[in-house]
């Protein structure tokens, strides 16, 4: 009779407790999950992102971006990558990746502040 | 992982790195809303609307915390695990306000069809919620998981806010329709109405915007979606008028007490975005000062709301003390009718065999017996009147006095009765004078029993209250204002100013009136007044006072 009369509230609230707790299984215990983060871009060679160093945008920097597996990354860089060289690089040897260039056909690349085109002159 | 590029927020959601409006869209709406909705929770927990108002507002603080710590986190595992709690609290919102409207237009709770429906549309939400299909990936260049959020998943849960759009407006036009015009529950329903759908369509389709922009790249982030969260002020805004003009969720607020709320609340939040310490050190001390005189202006409306509430219930007891006393009133006036024919027929029969044995029709009797007759035939005369005057005044309170209105000449009838009544006057010792100022045909449409009786009334009151002098009646018209009226002067008892004002009362007599032995009902004036209203006319006395004689004016239409 309770849970009849209450079936909406009982359901939702163990459906919520299912979902959180599947959640932080998956992000926090089993960190299965992609990152992408900057790397570096020839721009002489490739269609890179071009990007502000600073918020006057004075100067500018060009970077393509990685996609790895979270796990893969932090068991050779840690939590943060910031002064980690691999993380740098995408060289599938050391650790499986996929590179992102920026690409003319799904967005604006022609804007000299973030996400420029820069022509592949190769 | 943490991104890089950021610095780590202080108490989880203080960050220097998102706009400043943040805080001021998110908070004092989230607290705002949390505020309100708790509170008529609070009042009535067991009433339907009053719980999913509740539950709408919860889920709606729930979406706003998990976006603020979206904004402000650095660790990708916290953000990834409260970015699915995005669509969950969406397709909640969306359900709770199709069962909210539900219940606020049927003041009942949601059928159990409708809320396993519902139940079964929002479940794929939480069952994919922690797979690929809701998120796949973080970006710790940007800080957000824009990009790897699974289109399917997003399109199904704002799907369900674009269904709980169209459902409540269903509901809400129904509602519209099925209600009479100008009556209450419409403009209730209009006000409502215009509150969740302001909110709904604001909160969805703007966040699903925002949302599908950076998901495709053309924006850095959603920052516009801020702006979908005022939908929420105008719902709850319209929510305040209608609590405190409609009582609506049974509550009962006084608008200064929310006002207060949402003061407290703005220069709270505003304090959270001051830039400079002296700024926020201001702000501090506005809301320290609007706390303070809060809580003063709120003892005091309290104590004015028990007062009111206590006014309020005692004018229901007061009407309803009224409607009993009507009711009383109408059986005692049915009583009186009933006994008063049950009296009238036995009384005609006492009357006829004492005027038949005085006029010795049943042989010659003494001379005391005779006068004992006598007395028998004046006593039940004097006693069908007052039965007549019963009589009269239950047709009057219930509606049932017929009038047959005839032209007739209202100078004649006067000076006719004058006639009549001239004998009884001389009995007395007194003189009854009849004249007229007539400048018109003194022609009057009325019930010419009933005038008759009115005038009769009024004259014979001149000669019972008379005990010495004359009686003076005058016949007058004004053509301009198409009147005609009849002056009863008398050089009688008279009256004060104080018994001329309640004179025409039921059961009210002169206070001089058993100083010359006369008795009386307290019926007559009355009936006689009520008669003249019926017909266009009315009553007037006046008197100089005790001793000093009393004019009675009667007026009536002239029938030009």
């Amino acid at each position: 009779m309770f849970f009849l009369k209450h079936f909406f509230s009982i359901t939702v609230v163990l459906l919520l407790a299912l979902s959180v707790t599947s959640t932080h299984f998956r992000f926090f215990v089993l960190e299965d999950y992609q990152v992408k983060h900057e790397i570096q871009c020839d721009p002489y060679t490739k269609v890179c992102f071009e990007a502000c160093m600073d918020d006057l945008c004075t100067e500018t920097y060009f970077h393509a971006y990685a996609v790895r597996q979270a796990k893969d990354l932090k068991q050779i860089c840690g939590d943060d990558i910031t002064h980690c060289e691999e993380a740098l690089y995408c060289n599938p040897e050391v650790l499986p990746c996929e590179v992102v260039y920026c690409d003319p056909i799904l967005r604006s690349c022609d804007t000299l502040h973030e996400d420029a085109l820069i022509l592949d002159k190769t | 992982m943490i991104c890089h590029y950021f610095s780590e927020p202080q108490w989880l959601i203080i960050s220097p790195d998102v706009p400043a409006l943040l805080y001021y869209t998110h908070i004092p709406v989230a607290l705002l809303a949390l505020i309100i909705g708790t509170y008529i929770f609070s009042k009535m927990p067991k009433r339907p609307q009053n719980q999913y108002l509740f539950l709408l507002t919860l889920s709606f603080f729930g979406w706003i915390t998990i976006n603020l710590i979206a904004w402000t986190n650095i660790h990708a595992p916290v953000i990834l695990s409260v970015w699915p709690l995005f669509g969950i609290f969406t397709a909640l919102i969306s359900v709770f306000s199709i069962y909210l409207t539900y219940t606020f237009i049927n003041n009942d709770d949601v059928p159990n069809t409708l809320k396993a429906t519902l139940l079964l549309l929002i479940t794929p939400i939480f069952i994919f919620s922690h797979t690929d299909l809701s998120i796949e990936g973080f970006n710790i260049s940007d800080c957000d998981a824009f990009g790897f959020e699974g289109l399917l998943f997003v399109t199904y849960y704002n799907l369900l806010g674009v269904l709980a759009i169209i459902w409540t407006a269903y509901f809400l036009i129904k509602a519209f329709v099925s209600n009479p015009k100008s009556s209450v529950q419409r403009k209730k329903i209009v006000l409502f109405g215009l509150g969740i759908q302001s909110f709904l369509i604001t909160f969805i389709s703007i966040i699903w915007i925002a949302g599908n922009l950076a998901n495709a790249g053309i924006i850095e982030d959603s920052y516009f979606e801020f702006y979908g969260l005022f939908g929420m002020v105008a719902f709850l805004a319209l929510l305040g008028i209608l609590i405190t003009q409609y009582k609506a969720f049974n509550v009962r607020v006084v608008s200064a007490q929310t006002l207060l709320v949402a003061l407290v609340i703005l220069v709270g939040s505003q304090v959270t975005v001051a830039e400079t310490r002296l700024v926020m050190l201001v702000g501090v001390a506005t809301l320290v000062l609007i706390m303070i005189s809060g809580l003063l202006l709120n003892r005091s409306i309290k104590s004015e709301l028990k007062q009111r509430e206590k006014i309020e219930s005692l004018a229901k007891d007061l009407t309803k003390a009224n409607e009993r006393l009507r009711e009383l009133d109408k059986q005692k006036s049915e009583f009186v009718s009933i006994a008063s024919h049950q009296l009238r027929s036995p009384l005609t029969t006492i009357r006829g065999y004492a005027s038949m044995l005085a006029e010795g029709s049943f042989g010659t009797m003494s001379a005391k017996a005779t006068e004992a007759a006598g007395r028998i035939e004046e006593a039940a005369k004097l006693m069908a009147m007052s039965i007549e005057d019963y009589l009269n005044i239950s047709r009057i309170e219930a509606g049932n006095m017929k009038y047959i209105l005839s032209d007739f000449n209202f100078k004649e009838m006067v000076d006719t009765i004058c006639d009549g009544l001239r004998a009884e006057a001389m009995k007395k010792g007194l003189v009854l004078l009849f004249r007229s100022d007539i400048n018109s045909r003194a022609i009057v449409n009325a019930d010419i029993g009933k005038v008759n009786q009115i005038i009769h009334n009024l004259i014979n009151n001149s000669i019972k209250y008379t005990p010495q002098g004359s009686i003076s009646v005058l016949v007058r018209d004004d053509i301009q204002k198409k009147k005609i009226f009849v002056d009863i002067t008398d050089t009688g008892i008279g009256m004060s100013q104080e018994t001329i004002a309640k004179l025409f009362h039921k059961f009210s007599r002169a206070d001089n009136a058993n100083s010359v032995n006369v008795s009386g009902t307290g019926l007559g004036l009355f009936v006689a007044a009520k008669m003249a209203e019926a017909m266009g006319g009315e009553i007037t006395a006046q008197s100089a006072g005790d001793g000093m004689g009393s004019t009675f004016t009667l007026t009536l239409p002239l029938a030009m």
